[in-house]
């Protein structure tokens, strides 16, 4: 129905904030909060049913590294991922059907490599490879649908590229990518795709952006209600989710960002916006 | 970074507290309802009628204060504990009342046809069977007869009736009738006492003999009857439309029926339920807006086609008013079928 690991892997696309390739030794790491309360969602007809009140919860820590000269590694680490229900009460005579539910745990860790591909003149490119690592719980909770990652082993291929322009003397950029996401365990694979545009104010203190995420499941994976138990909340996902930043730079190396983000289309996946901060490092 | 202790604080805090809770608009009207499908009795029985109290959330309450009125008593008699006396054939109507925890009067009524449990015949000639001692001689006496005056060819099993006697002496005058001797071919299915009291068992066919001693001569009737079958008529199914309360894929006819060893519930070939759904659980329920108090029958593992559960059989055929298909994890209806008005 809902499918919480779709929103762990657009919160890791919404903490990218690195550019370009990093230098040897350079790198950007962020820590953050991410959160989610959803009382409605996109049906698999991509209609809007309710649904009881569910939340998620993230702490995270973000980071690209710059390991070699065309090389950057990158991990997007949730560490802490508390997913909760409200608690069920009768309207009429004040009885509580079933008290709050929650279950925290570690999600699925996302670990990857981009190279940088080169230039193309002020056109960017870069590939990367990045592996989904089944480390949360699929099936966890009181009756299962707690879950802090999906329980399968993914492989997300993406070509990127990034440009900057001006307009009016502003300097503004632009970065995107195609991929492929290769999903195990009959999980459907998905076609994504990224845009994101942003510029500096304030003498570069401010950086404000946008984002369009859009990932289409393939549907040709085998998972359903009939083979599953209850996996299925993370297969054949669709959301197309417009999202925005700004990142303070307080200290020479290091600021705050807060952002949001809302699926404007979808189906299996919860309809509310997110709600995102933390604190980045760059180095 | 001076300011990054106190904005860890602030992050945990924002995310980390909530204790919010959903209002599940629950409320329904409450209802009482005679849970006991009869719609025929006949005669020569006593029935056992029930009704149940469900409170403005659905839920049954258990031991509830109930008023039995019949509304021609010359017709049925009712108890205070439900237990109804057919007296004679027509309609008549059985209430139930009860007061509400909100202090209204609820009222439940059903309408009753009362039939009879025996098919009348003309009375059987008398049979004479003279001892082997003595022959009677000719004169102007006749023989004395004895008489069923309300014969019958046919009762109802689990049913009694009363048979009666006439005897006519030698001078052809109706007298008191001596004492008579009743025997049925076969007690097994229909039995009856020196009153000439007859209990049916069960279904089959039986020869009724009743014979008195006059002096030395044995007077005798016969009646062949049939013993039939219970023809209390009540409901034994329910039929109707699953339908989607939802945009997932749900549809499909139902049938609740008794089966041998409780209730069944069936799916017809036109079911289909999305398979997107996890966690989809089946429910019989008395509220259509909440699985409290509902039964669960248990997740659905067939999403196409026809296929049936199998109830325990403590559970009646109205005992539950609506089937409910529900998204167990996430709380929330996915469609209902009403099992009966």
């Amino acid at each position: 129905m809902k499918n919480l690991l779709t929103l762990l892997l657009v919160c890791s696309s919404f903490l990218v904030h690195g550019q370009w390739i990093k230098e040897k030794g350079t790198g950007y790491l962020k820590l953050g909060g991410w959160s989610l309360l959803a009382n409605k969602h996109f049906t698999d007809q991509g209609l809007t049913d309710p649904n009881s009140t569910r939340g998620l919860f993230i702490n995270s820590l973000y980071g690209e590294i710059g390991i070699g000269k065309k090389i950057n590694l990158i991990a997007y680490l949730p560490f802490f991922v508390k997913n909760y229900q409200f608690a069920q009460v009768s309207k009429t005579t004040g009885k509580v059907y079933e008290p709050r539910q929650e279950y925290n745990g570690l999600g699925d860790f996302n670990l990857g490599l981009e190279y940088g591909l080169g230039h193309l003149k002020n056109w960017n490119f870069s590939g990367s490879l990045t592996l989904g690592i089944p480390s949360g719980e699929s099936v966890a909770g009181v009756d299962g649908s707690y879950q802090t990652g999906d329980g399968e082993f993914n492989q997300l291929l993406q070509v990127n590229l990034g440009k900057s322009y001006n307009i009016s003397n502003q300097g503004f950029y632009f970065k995107s990518y195609l991929g492929f996401n290769n999903r195990s365990q009959g999980f459907s694979d998905e076609f994504h795709s990224f845009g994101e545009t942003g510029t500096q104010l304030f003498n570069s203190k401010l950086l404000i952006l946008t984002r369009l995420h859009w990932i289409k499941p393939l549907y040709n994976g085998t998972l359903d209600a009939s083979n599953s138990n209850g996996a299925i909340f993370a297969n054949n996902i669709e959301s197309f989710t417009l999202g925005g930043e700004l990142a303070w730079t307080i200290g020479e190396k290091w600021g705050i960002a807060l952002g949001t983000a809302t699926p404007l289309f979808g189906k299996v996946i919860y309809k509310a916006t997110s709600f995102s901060g933390g604190v980045f490092l760059s180095f | 970074m001076p300011y990054l202790k106190p904005f860890l604080l602030f992050f945990v805090c924002l995310f980390i507290s909530c204790t919010d809770v959903d209002l599940i608009d629950d409320y329904l009207p409450p209802v009482l309802r005679i849970t006991t499908p009869f719609s025929e009795i006949t005669l020569g029985d006593s029935y056992s009628f029930e009704a149940s109290y469900f409170n403005n959330i659905g839920e049954f309450v258990p031991n509830s204060q109930l008023e039995w009125e019949s509304s021609d008593s010359e017709i049925l008699t009712i108890d205070s504990h439900g237990n109804a006396t057919p007296l004679k054939i027509g309609t008549v109507q059985i209430i139930v009342k009860t007061t509400s925890s909100e202090g209204s009067v609820l009222q439940d009524e059903i309408n009753i046809t009362i039939q009879s449990n025996v098919v009348l015949v003309p009375p059987e000639e008398p049979i004479e069977e003279p001892s082997e001692e003595e022959q009677i001689p000719e004169s102007n006496t006749q023989t004395p007869t004895i008489t069923i005056t309300n014969g019958i060819s046919q009762i109802t099993a689990e049913t009694n009736y009363q048979l009666e006697l006439a005897f006519q002496d030698a001078m052809g005058n109706l007298a008191d009738v001596p004492n008579s001797n009743w025997t049925s071919s076969n007690e097994a299915l229909l039995q009856v006492d020196e009153t000439g009291t007859l209990q049916a068992i069960a279904a089959g066919t039986v020869t009724l003999t009743v014979s008195v001693q006059v002096s030395n001569t044995i007077i005798s009737a016969q009646s062949v009857i049939n013993v039939i079958a219970p023809v209390v008529a009540m409901v034994t199914s329910y039929s109707g439309e699953v339908v989607s309360k939802s945009s997932y894929t749900l549809e499909g006819g139902f049938t609740l029926a008794s089966g041998n060893d409780g209730l069944i519930l069936s799916l017809d070939e036109s079911y289909k339920a999305s398979t997107a759904l996890p966690g989809l659980y089946v429910y019989l329920s008395n509220n259509a807006n909440t699985t409290a108090g509902a039964y669960e029958i248990g997740a659905v593992t067939v999403f196409n086609g026809a296929h049936s559960y199998n109830l325990p059989n403590s559970i009646e055929l109205m005992d539950y008013k609506y089937i409910l298909y529900w998204c167990k994890p996430f709380n929330v209806k996915v469609g209902e079928a009403k099992i009966y008005d």
